[in-house]
């Protein structure tokens, strides 16, 4: 983890964006632990406080362990009238996990989300970075399928 | 500053380029209510409190006063039905919500969204009152002050201290929207945080959601004495305002208009004094009898020390000074010592350096791009308001801190550079790259810093730490020497406070022939004196002192001394009086 | 037809990963004319064309630019806000997705107009798919030499609507939290890193190529007197057709809704997103300009059979999360609306309750901090404007006040 983070810090070199670094920093370590926080602080010269806020405000930052890949469904108006909560139970039953929470084997975590910008495709939900719009039941379990 | 001419509520009135809006208002005795507000914090405008409306076309804009420059023409209204009705509803959001049962609270009455509450005559709450469900734990885990989530309206004002003000950037928000919160550091408890107990956020809490946890409930503002006067236990010389309720000491503040601190006070001076010092009082006379201090009259004790001093040989008499006393009484007692002719007297932290800079400026370390500590710690200990005004500086990007310490100091986390002093040329190489350096030493780097001073000559700036407190004082009253209890048989202490007081100094002071000691306190004197005379502590004390920069500083008494106490100068009066 | 190519001109038209079939469908036109031109004249040009932004506030485009280059300083910074949060709104998705590079042009454009040496493009985290795409635009505009005068950086988000309030998004490329910032100082004059700064949304940046390139006259063509161009709508919700829909400015929103996609036994449709309005059934003919009903664009179509305070509490619930927290109404205010809302569709709601949701909505339009916490209550006022009686019919007169 160490040795993660500060190849992170030795890349942003001259760039002093908590923001970047803690984004890059969560794509390796998959969550920003607090030894990441503290050792992100001290390489960029900023306090621990400071680099704290920034990992808590953000939706896609987490402090807490994420699995491998994460679900994010979208909850949303125009997903909610195309009964996103269908979505949400389907994958939860097939996952055995509810929202907020992380497989036993660290493969999934479950959340859901604000508008994803695929409203044209509701009910639609995210995983990792790719986008998966008009979604079944039958969809959602052929597309776990994939991840398992 | 060019000036400009606004129309507030219907009058003309005068500001200056580069004002707020409230800043015009409160030059012009135009009362807006605030709540996130604080003088000498940078305004964030979240409370909405301030709101003013401003006429333009159309309908008049809303916004809020304490970020919004004014500028010449502007026509504003403070206090319409309708400003007044979006105040009350922010301040019921506010009440509505979180524990402010005004009765249980020991902010009542010293509460600014009580006033508020009651300025705006909320009598009822029309939303129902919800506090949040998961209410927060209140975290009494530091030693002298208890935070209370569930009283905090996150007006960010200690976070802004912290970070800003004091520059410990501790506490912080986490989460965002109904679920931001005040943290210190990653979420920890204060007390296992990287608090250093400046407390600044105490007293810039609007509501009881920091309290100092000794006074709480011990008075409000109405209720208790404020007495302005200054700290007496470094040499920065804070402005501080001593509180107290019938002659009873109550707390500790920063005064928000001295000059060297500007509000802010370290743990030595806002909490220690009146949580840590647990030594008993001296409040009696006492004169060993048996090998026993025992309780005896002013005049016996007197006389006890007057014989000694009158007839003992003036090269065996020796003087010993602590710099918690004021200029006027160390005068007094480096008089007495001439006129006696003693010449072994000296301070008890030691000789003073005499530095050829006889005073500096404090608010110059805001000006400069480079600081370069030599041998002092500033993170504890003495002179930590010196280390705040340097961190707080720190937060600028192109200010840079460099350490120059064979030892490791709490400092060297804000630091960009740690040499050790045999490094001591690349710090100066370091400044005369620098275009504002200020070196900040104490007198264990004189000889490093006299060597910086020749290479940097007026291109650097050089502020000395004083050993003790009013060690300049001590200077300008001569007191400069060293005190060589080998060479005496009788000495007189003038300890006041003192009390961290070498082992060795200690048990060559056990074997002189007769020590007298005036002192607020039984230790660690108890030990070595022959006579004990009972002075006042810092609360008691009148005069004046000279801080590190130069500046003479009042000291003034906020609490009565306990009856058979006397003042410093009226035992030294008395003394030589007998001795005639 | 009310429809009409401006914005949308090269989408589904050229290969959005080859430059060459960009450039031989009047690629670089805007640029190259603009380039001939001093950078004041483009100014003047934008000023000309009555261009107005399209992410929701309608502010002149031209002015803005006018601001930040007359702003002191030789550090000036153009950025475009691809932080597409609007519920319901997915036009940007699909111009980054199909026409990057008219996008990379109109950056360029607006840098050279300013004197920006550094361009950003706040990208949002959901949007990281198409960060290739886009940055592969760059590159290869960049290999052809148009470039030259500005440094073009995809900054990614990490999931804050609040962000694409743009001094919150500047907040955010500083590397801090998205707190959004009092005004003034506006970002012309003092923006990121306190240099003057322009943040123009996507569409809006889309238009400067076609306006370069076409000239003002013909922009000014197009649409109403004081609503130029044309606009992108995302339509979502109960119609047939979802998709994005480029309509001429004053076009209604019956044709946009019904003609176009196909929406049946419509209740309402609120436009602009979670922050937009409500336009109930009987005013569908309402034209769809910037003094009427616009926003950034989203449409969301709701038919009879849905509740209409089941979704303004999706919307309470939505500001909720996404209120940054650091001005009082908003944090406050959102979190009271969405109690009240949930207390009306649970039954426990009082005839108070009624009136402090009118209260605390006022309160909110008027005294937030920012865009977020002033649009929050939009949907609320406009739904007790229009369906009072589904508000009224839901309160509990057993409820003690």
């Amino acid at each position: 983890m160490e040795k993660v983070v500060e190849e992170v810090l030795n890349r942003h070199n001259n760039n002093t964006s908590i923001l970047s670094v803690l984004k890059d920093v969560q794509e390796k370590c998959r969550y920003l632990p607090e030894e990441a926080i503290s050792q992100v602080a001290e390489g960029l010269g900023v306090s621990i406080n400071e680099v704290y806020e920034v990992a808590t405000f953000y939706s896609f930052l987490s402090t807490g362990l994420l699995g491998e890949n994460v679900i994010r469904i979208c909850k949303s108006t125009p997903c909610f009238l195309k009964s996103c909560d269908v979505i949400v139970e389907t994958v939860e039953k097939e996952l055995g996990i509810g929202i907020g929470q992380t497989t036993e084997d660290n493969k999934f975590s479950l959340q859901l989300t604000n508008c994803i910008g695929a409203c044209d495709k509701a009910p639609a939900m995210m995983i990792n970075d790719k986008i998966y719009g008009n979604l079944t039941s039958e969809k959602v379990i052929e597309i776990l399928k994939e991840y398992k | 500053m060019a000036e400009i001419t606004l129309t507030i509520n219907d009058k003309e009135v005068k500001g200056e380029d580069g004002d707020t809006i409230l800043n015009v208002c409160q030059k012009n005795d135009i009362d807006v209510p605030t709540l996130c507000h604080f003088d000498g914090i940078p305004d964030m405008g979240s409370c909405r409190i301030c709101i003013v409306e401003i006429e333009g076309s159309g309908r008049p804009r809303i916004s809020t006063s304490c970020t919004t420059p004014a500028t010449d023409g502007m026509i504003i209204q403070t206090d319409t039905e309708k400003l007044r009705g979006m105040r009350r509803n922010v301040l019921e959001f506010l009440l509505s919500e979180g524990n402010h049962h005004c009765m249980y609270c020991a902010a009542s009455g010293d509460c600014e969204l009580q006033d508020l509450a009651y300025r705006f005559g909320i009598d009822y709450i029309k939303m129902p009152v919800t506090p949040s469900e998961e209410s927060t734990h209140v975290d009494s885990s530091q030693r002298y002050l208890v935070a209370d989530p569930n009283r905090c309206i996150l007006c960010y004002r200690c976070v802004r201290v912290c970070n800003d003000m004091a520059g410990n950037q501790v506490l912080g928000i986490s989460n965002r929207g109904s679920k931001a919160q005040i943290i210190s550091d990653m979420g920890e408890n204060r007390g296992e945080s990287g608090c250093v107990s400046c407390g600044t956020c105490v007293q810039v809490c609007p509501t009881g959601a920091i309290l100092d946890r000794r006074s709480a409930y011990m008075g409000r503002k109405t209720e208790v004495d404020t007495t302005k006067s200054t700290c007496l236990f470094c040499s920065v010389g804070c402005g501080n305002e001593i509180i107290s309720r019938d002659n009873y000491l109550i707390r500790i503040e920063g005064d928000w208009d001295a000059e060297p601190n500007k509000g802010l006070l370290c743990v030595l001076g806002r909490f220690s004094p009146l949580y840590d010092e647990c030594r008993a009082r001296a409040n009696k006379p006492m004169i060993r009898k048996d090998d026993q201090l025992q309780k005896a009259t002013w005049n016996e004790a007197l006389n006890a020390v007057a014989e000694k001093l009158k007839f003992t040989d003036k090269d065996k008499i020796g003087g010993l000074v602590s710099t918690h006393a004021t200029t006027e009484t160390l005068k007094l007692f480096a008089k007495y010592s001439d006129d006696m002719g003693a010449k072994n007297v000296g301070c008890i932290e030691g000789p003073i350096s005499d530095p050829p800079e006889k005073g500096f400026d404090l608010s110059d370390l805001n000006d400069a791009d480079l600081y370069v500590v030599v041998g002092e710690d500033l993170s504890e200990g003495l002179h930590q308001v010196v280390g705040f005004l340097i961190k707080r500086n720190l937060i600028e990007r192109d200010k840079r801190l460099v350490i120059v310490n064979d030892e490791e100091t709490g400092l060297i986390e804000f630091a960009d550079k740690h040499l050790k002093i045999s490094e001591l040329d690349k710090a100066i190489e370091l400044c005369k790259d620098a275009e504002n350096p200020i070196v900040v030493y104490n007198d264990e780097a004189i000889n490093q810093v006299d060597k910086m001073r020749e290479e940097l000559a007026d291109n650097a700036k050089f502020f000395w730490m004083p050993p003790g407190i009013n060690s300049r004082g001590a200077l300008a009253a001569g007191l400069d020497g060293e005190f060589d209890p080998d060479k005496a048989s009788c000495v007189y202490v003038m300890a006041c406070e003192a009390g961290d007081i070498s082992e060795e100094l200690l048990s060559k002071l056990k074997k002189a022939d007769f020590v007298a000691v005036q002192t607020s306190y039984m230790e660690p004197w108890d030990e070595v004196a022959d006579v004990i005379l009972p002075t006042t502590i810092w609360a008691e004390r009148e005069g004046t002192v000279i801080n590190m920069e130069g500046q003479e500083l009042k000291v003034n008494k906020a609490v009565d001394p306990p009856k058979e106490v006397k003042a410093e100068a009226d035992i030294l009066n008395a003394l030589a009086e007998k001795i005639g | 037809m009310p429809e009409k190519r401006v914005v949308l001109k090269n989408c589904g038209v050229i290969d959005p990963k080859d430059i060459e079939s960009f450039i031989s469908n009047g690629g670089f036109a805007g640029l190259k004319k603009a380039m001939d031109m001093t950078p004041s004249e483009v100014i003047q040009e934008i000023k000309d064309s009555n261009l107005r932004g399209r992410g929701g506030a309608g502010f002149p485009t031209g002015l803005k630019w006018d601001f930040a280059s007359k702003a002191k300083g030789d550090e000036k910074y153009v950025i475009c806000n691809a932080d597409e949060g609007e519920v319901g709104t997915f036009k940007d998705r699909v111009i980054l997705e199909e026409d990057p590079f008219s996008l990379i042009e109109a950056v360029a454009i607006a840098s050279y107009a300013i004197g920006a040496k550094e361009a950003f493009i706040y990208l949002r985290a959901e949007y990281h798919y198409l960060l290739e795409n886009l940055q592969n635009a760059i590159d290869q505009t960049k290999d052809k030499g148009f470039l030259d005068h500005v440094n073009i950086i995809i900054y990614e988000g990490a999931g804050a609507y609040v962000c694409g309030e743009e001094t919150a998004l500047i907040e955010s490329i500083e590397g801090k939290r998205g707190d959004s910032r009092p005004r003034p100082p506006f970002p012309p004059s003092e923006g990121l890193w306190g240099k003057p700064t322009i943040v123009n949304n996507v569409e809006t940046l889309m238009n400067i190529p076609r306006i370069m390139a076409e000239g003002k006259e013909w922009f000014n063509s197009i649409g109403t007197e004081s609503s130029k161009g044309t606009k992108v709508l995302s339509v979502s919700g109960d119609v047939n057709k979802p998709g994005v829909y480029e309509m001429v400015m004053g076009s209604s929103l019956k044709e946009l809704v019904e003609d176009l996609a196909g929406a049946e036994n419509v209740k309402m449709v609120q436009v602009g997103g979670a922050s937009g309005r409500i336009v109930p059934f009987e005013n569908i003919d309402t034209p769809l300009t910037f003094e009427t009903v616009l926003g950034a664009g989203g449409v969301l179509v709701f038919n009879n059979t849905r509740d209409v305070i089941e979704m303004v509490k999706k919307n309470a619930e939505f500001f909720e999360e996404e209120s940054c927290g650091k001005c009082f109404p908003c944090r406050e205010g959102t979190k009271r609306m969405l109690e009240i809302l949930e207390r009306l569709t649970e039954g426990t709601a009082s005839r108070i309750d009624l009136e402090f949701l009118e209260d605390l909505s006022e309160t909110m339009a008027l005294t937030s901090l920012c865009g977020l916490g002033q649009a929050a209550p939009n949907s609320v006022v406009d739904t007790m404007e229009f369906y009072r009686e589904e508000y009224e019919s839901r309160v509990n007169d057993k409820v003690k006040v």
